[in-house]
C-alpha cells in the first residue's frame, strides 16, 4: 500500500509537472511582444503609450515572476498584467483629465454642470463595438500564427503586416521571390484553415 | 479544376494561386491578373480558394495588425536583460 502510494505520488509530480507552464522570460519579446502591442495598441490607440505599457508588463512579469504558477500560459498570465496596466494608465489619465476640466468651466454659475455632458462626451460607444471586433480578430489571427511553421509565420508577418518588399524578405532569409510567394501562399492557406469555422464561414 | 499538366491553354492552378496571392498585395502584373481571371472562370476550387483569400486579407485589414520594429523589439530585449541581470 505504502508503495503504492509512492509510485501514485510521485506519478502525480510528474504528471503536474509535464502539465504546467514554465516560465522564460527569455523568449517573451519574440514570442509575445506583437501580440500584446497589439492588444494595448487597440485599447490605448497609441504607439509609444502602447510601447510603454508592454515594457512595464515585462518588469512586472520578471518582479512577479515567482508567483507564477504554471496554471495559465505565460501569454495569458502576461496579457492579465497588462490588463492591469492599462486600467492604471485610464485612472491616471483620467483623474488629470478631471481636474484640468473642472478648472477650466467652472467660471460661470450658470454653466455649472454643464462641462461633465461636454468634456465626457466622446466617440466611444460608436467605437466601442468595432475596437471589440477589431481586437477579437487581431487575437485570432495571432493565434492561428502562432499554430504555423514558425518560419512561415514570420514572413507572413513581414509581408502583410509590416508591408515589407518582397526583395527585402528574400534577402533576410535567402531566398528567392518564387520561395517567398510559395511560403506565402502555404501560410495563408494554413491560416485561412485555423480561422475557417469562427471568421470566413 | 484544371489539370496541372494537361492543360496549355489556361494557367496552371498553383500558378493561378500565386497570382492570387500575389494580387493581395498589389504586386500581381496585368498579364497575371488576366491569367488568373480567365483560370478562375473554369477553375471552381481556385475560384474558391480566391474568394477565401480575399476574405482573409479583407480580415487582416480590419483588424489593423500592427508590430514592433526590429529596433523596438531589440530595446524591449535589452531592458528585460538588464532587469533580469538585478
Amino acid at each position: 500500500m505504502v508503495k503504492f502510494l509512492r509510485n501514485f505520488t510521485a506519478n502525480l509530480r510528474l504528471f503536474m509537472a509535464e502539465n504546467t507552464h514554465q516560465i522564460n522570460p527569455d523568449r517573451w519579446v519574440d514570442e509575445y511582444s506583437d501580440y500584446l502591442f497589439n492588444y494595448a495598441i487597440v485599447r490605448v490607440n497609441d504607439r509609444e503609450i502602447a510601447k510603454d505599457l508592454i515594457s512595464e508588463t515585462f518588469l512586472a512579469g520578471l518582479r512577479s515572476k515567482k508567483y507564477f504558477k504554471g496554471e495559465a500560459t505565460e501569454r495569458t498570465w502576461l496579457i492579465s498584467i497588462l490588463k492591469r496596466k492599462i486600467i492604471d494608465h485610464y485612472r491616471k489619465i483620467n483623474s488629470k483629465k478631471g481636474q484640468a476640466e473642472v478648472k477650466i468651466n467652472y467660471t460661470d454659475e450658470d454653466q455649472e454642470g454643464d462641462w461633465l455632458e461636454e468634456k465626457v462626451a466622446d466617440n466611444f460607444e460608436q467605437s466601442a463595438e468595432d475596437n471589440l471586433v477589431n481586437n477579437e480578430l487581431g487575437a485570432a489571427i495571432y493565434d492561428c500564427l502562432d499554430k504555423i511553421n514558425p518560419k512561415h509565420a514570420k514572413i507572413f508577418k513581414m509581408k502583410t503586416i509590416d508591408n515589407f518588399d518582397t526583395e527585402v524578405i528574400c534577402n533576410e532569409f535567402g531566398i528567392s521571390p518564387s520561395n517567398l510567394w510559395v511560403i506565402i501562399h502555404r501560410a495563408r492557406t494554413a491560416l485561412a484553415e485555423c480561422m475557417e469555422e469562427k471568421w470566413l464561414k | 479544376m484544371i489539370s496541372d499538366k494537361t492543360n496549355k491553354e489556361y494557367c496552371k492552378c498553383s500558378e493561378a494561386n500565386c497570382y492570387c496571392d500575389k494580387a493581395q498585395y498589389n504586386e500581381a502584373k496585368d498579364w497575371e491578373k488576366a491569367q488568373l481571371l480567365s483560370h478562375l472562370d473554369k477553375c471552381p476550387k481556385c475560384k474558391d480558394y480566391s474568394e477565401r483569400n480575399k476574405k482573409l486579407t479583407e480580415l487582416c485589414n480590419k483588424a489593423k495588425l500592427t508590430s514592433l520594429q526590429e529596433e523596438e523589439r531589440l530595446e524591449l530585449k535589452k531592458l528585460l536583460q538588464e532587469n533580469l541581470k538585478k
